[in-house]
């Protein structure tokens, strides 16, 4: 029997009857704050949740009302036919490049920037504030850009759409700050995910770029809103994967090699694009103000030359993308379009024109993908065979390399095509993609854009591979046993007569683990008997206990107010693997790595 | 730390706000539905349009421009059942057979049996180029696929292919 009262759980607490809530009786003159029935109360919690809900709704529309106007902005301007005019394709561009600047110079200076990043500084630096203003400008100007053929797509814009709708909701609701800034990647979730059609993809970029820790609190709220967003856009504009591409099979394991070329080539040219925007776009930043009227101008225009010859650069790309994965390009031509795709996105990017890049990069994978299997089919028939799996591949190794987000890469070829089949070529070509960036670019895309914005958000991929230091890394072993809770008095100070640390560890049979000093034994051996047992002496004290492979930083919570704590097999607590204090985490900490 | 009265005051501000949230919610349904509705018939439209205009080269023989023709409006709604075919047909009329037959491969690798694109897609070929054994050729294809001739759709068009060969011969 215990004389230990039985812990009460939840459950149990009593819950006095539930009757309405009457402030007026506790704050005499507030009566105007009587709440409705009690079935309506929310906690903030589950507010959040049906928030997150809600957010995807919004965003889920609000993307849809979107693509619906670039692709009427696109009709009114360029035509309905795959190719326009060769004077709407020089002209369209251009002009509405001028009108673009002008609408981002004067009204939505927000609407500049990368969607990604200004949401991560709406996380870390502005308590989740994203103006709504930047919402509406978004909306309008990469319409209007993406729309004229600027070569920009619109999943990086709908992301920021979706954080600036859910900041604005946060704020509406007078959330607290924590939550507050939870709801940005919330928002921003809903908007990729239905942007791509990809809400699993949505979820993982979230996860891998902008919060960058699986936090629980966030992540129910943010798969909510992605499905409710997923959900809203596919009742409009249907669920069809975004790409529509052919069953395919791995017919022999050497196959797997010509994707490991692919991921090669892929991962060097990623690598290459990325310099080409991080070394131009400061550049023309740092020209005079009045060249940002015509910049995204002259950026039209180049676009629009390059067009006469290649109408496929122009725009998202997306139905040419479709062409790639059926096999309607030869290998050259895919290696043009890849090509021309790199120098028409690079100019709408470093020109400031608003827009996303995720689109872009998707073809260019797609073509430079193709290219290299129609290549390796060329001299190596019996390794490939054909081009549409090469180009699907491809658009996920250049998203892995030129974002740097692998596993979000692979989903999201996944999710995209609606093909698991090709699931390991993928992340093969991925891999060695994600690798060759990181081995020769120090720092992803989106740190470098935030330090040349002047912003020092914190890199989710520095975040994601930091080296943890745990408990096994800075515990040392005791240099004497411990007590038993059955020792006497006697033995106790016995045994602390040869040990050299200063406060012993006792154990007792349950597990429980407890601690005495040197000094509090000698003053109890003074006051009791000798024979008086180290369980009557300790019975109410309980220290806690931590496993080797438990995070320093979290012990930090528990130490706190105890010298030493013991560090105990999970296989058995009463198996002692070492002890830490808190000179021996700052030890470890200041090790050299 | 926020007193008792004014927690339950933000939390009734919370509830009205979110229920109020309600109606921009309700007025953006309505224009997505009215824009997405708007579009939907502008894009059927295109479809038609392309296909009519496709159709019509096709008739007057350009080959070239009746592809370009399907293709827009392929682009626009990729499984149109209707236009699929044509677009294998058109550079029949042409005379690239091979072009064509890549195509009909492919229509049929993406709807194998029962396949109806595909049969419909065949008598066509044959009618268009009266070409018999080259139809037999292709619907015997068809069974190598795996699908047998189960169903009596196929088996008639065998039939019906190898009577046309043996009249041609």
């Amino acid at each position: 029997m215990t004389d230990t009262p039985a812990p009460i759980r939840e459950t149990q607490v009593p819950v006095p009857p539930a009757k309405p809530v009457a402030v007026a009786s506790e704050a005499p003159g507030r009566r105007w704050v009587i709440p409705g029935p009690r079935s309506f109360t929310l906690s903030e919690g589950n507010l959040f949740l049906v928030l997150a809900v809600v957010i995807g709704l919004f965003s889920g529309m609000a993307v849809v009302c979107f693509r619906i106007t670039i692709e009427w902005v696109r009709l009114s301007l360029l035509g309905s036919a795959l190719a326009p005019s060769p004077m709407r394709v020089v002209l369209v561009p251009a002009g509405a490049g001028l009108v673009v600047a002008f609408l981002v110079q004067r009204f939505f200076r927000a609407a500049r920037g990368n969607g990604v990043n200004q949401t991560k500084a709406a996380v870390y630096v502005f308590d989740g504030y994203v103006p709504f203003r930047t919402v509406i400008g978004k909306f309008v100007t990469c319409s209007l850009a993406i729309g004229s053929g600027q070569s920009l797509g619109p999943e990086d814009p709908s992301l920021q759409m979706g954080a600036g709708i859910a900041s604005a909701l946060g704020r509406r609701l007078k959330l607290s700050r924590d939550k507050l800034r939870l709801l940005a990647p919330v928002g921003a979730a809903a908007g990729l995910a239905a942007a791509f059609n990809a809400p699993i993809s949505a979820v993982l970029f979230v996860i891998e770029e902008i919060i960058g820790t699986w936090s629980a609190s966030a992540l129910g709220a943010i798969i909510l809103a992605a499905v409710s967003s997923t959900v809203m856009m596919r009742g409009f504009l249907g669920s069809e994967p975004m790409f529509r591409v052919p069953a395919y099979t791995l017919a022999h394991p050497a196959e797997l090699l010509a994707y490991a070329v692919l991921g090669v080539v892929g991962g060097v040219l990623s690598l290459g694009f990325t310099k080409i925007i991080v070394y131009f776009r400061p550049r023309l930043r740092a020209l005079p103000e009045w060249t940002f009227y015509v910049q995204p101008a002259a950026a039209g225009l180049l676009i629009g030359l390059v067009g006469l010859k290649i109408p496929q650069a122009m725009g998202t790309g997306y139905p040419y993308i479709d062409q790639a994965l059926h096999n309607q390009y030869t290998w050259e031509i895919l290696a043009v379009l890849g090509f021309a795709k790199i120098l028409t996105t690079s100019a709408s990017f470093v020109s400031g024109t608003p827009g996303g890049m995720f689109a872009p990069v998707l073809f260019i994978g797609a073509m430079i993908g193709g290219a290299i299997g129609g290549l390796e089919h060329h001299f190596f028939p019996q390794l490939s065979a054909s081009v549409g799996p090469f180009a699907l591949v491809g658009m996920g190794t250049f998203f892995a390399g030129f974002l740097r987000v692998p596993i979000t890469s692979v989903f999201m070829v996944v999710e995209t095509t609606g093909n698991y089949s090709i699931v390991l070529p993928v992340m093969i070509s991925n891999t060695i993609a994600y690798l060759i960036s990181r081995k020769y670019q120090e720092f992803s895309l989106f740190d470098l854009l935030a330090t040349q914005d002047g912003l020092e958000l914190p890199s989710v991929e520095e975040l994601r591979e930091r080296v943890v230091l745990r408990v096994e890394d800075a515990m040392r072993k005791p240099e004497s046993s411990s007590l038993q809770a059955g020792d006497t008095l006697a033995r106790a100070l016995e045994i602390a007569g040869t040990s050299p640390d200063e406060v012993l560890l006792v154990r007792f049979p349950t597990g429980r683990w407890a601690s005495i000093t040197k000094q509090e034994l000698r003053a109890k051996a003074s006051e009791l008997h000798a024979e008086t047992l180290m369980r009557e002496l300790l019975s109410t004290n309980r220290l806690p206990v931590l496993h080797p492979d438990q995070r320093l930083d979290d012990v930090l919570r528990y130490i706190q107010g105890h010298q030493v704590l013991p560090v105990v097999s999970r296989a058995g607590s009463r198996k002692l693997e070492g002890i830490l204090s808190l000179p021996d985490i700052l030890a470890a900490y200041q090790k050299p790595s | 730390m926020k007193s008792v009265p004014l927690n339950i005051a933000l939390r009734y501000l919370q509830r009205r706000v979110l229920l109020l949230s309600l109606i921009p919610l309700a007025l953006l349904f309505a224009i997505t539905v009215t824009l997405a509705r708007t579009y939907h018939a502008l894009e059927a439209g295109l479809v038609q349009k392309w296909y009519d205009e496709g159709n019509a080269d096709l008739l007057a023989g350009r080959s070239g421009d009746a592809m370009e023709d399907f293709r827009h409006a392929l682009s626009r709604d990729p499984d149109n059942n209707l236009v699929q075919p044509r677009l294998a047909e058109a550079p029949l009329v042409g005379g690239r057979i091979t072009e064509a037959r890549s195509y009909f491969l492919n229509l049929w690798d993406s709807a194998p049996c029962p396949g109806e694109v595909n049969l419909e897609s065949l008598t066509r070929q044959s009618d268009l180029r009266n070409e018999a054994m080259q139809f037999v050729f292709h619907v015997e294809e068809i069974n190598s696929h795996g699908c047998g001739s189960p169903d009596p759709a196929d088996q008639a068009l065998v039939l019906f292919a190898r009577r046309r060969t043996s009249s041609n011969q």
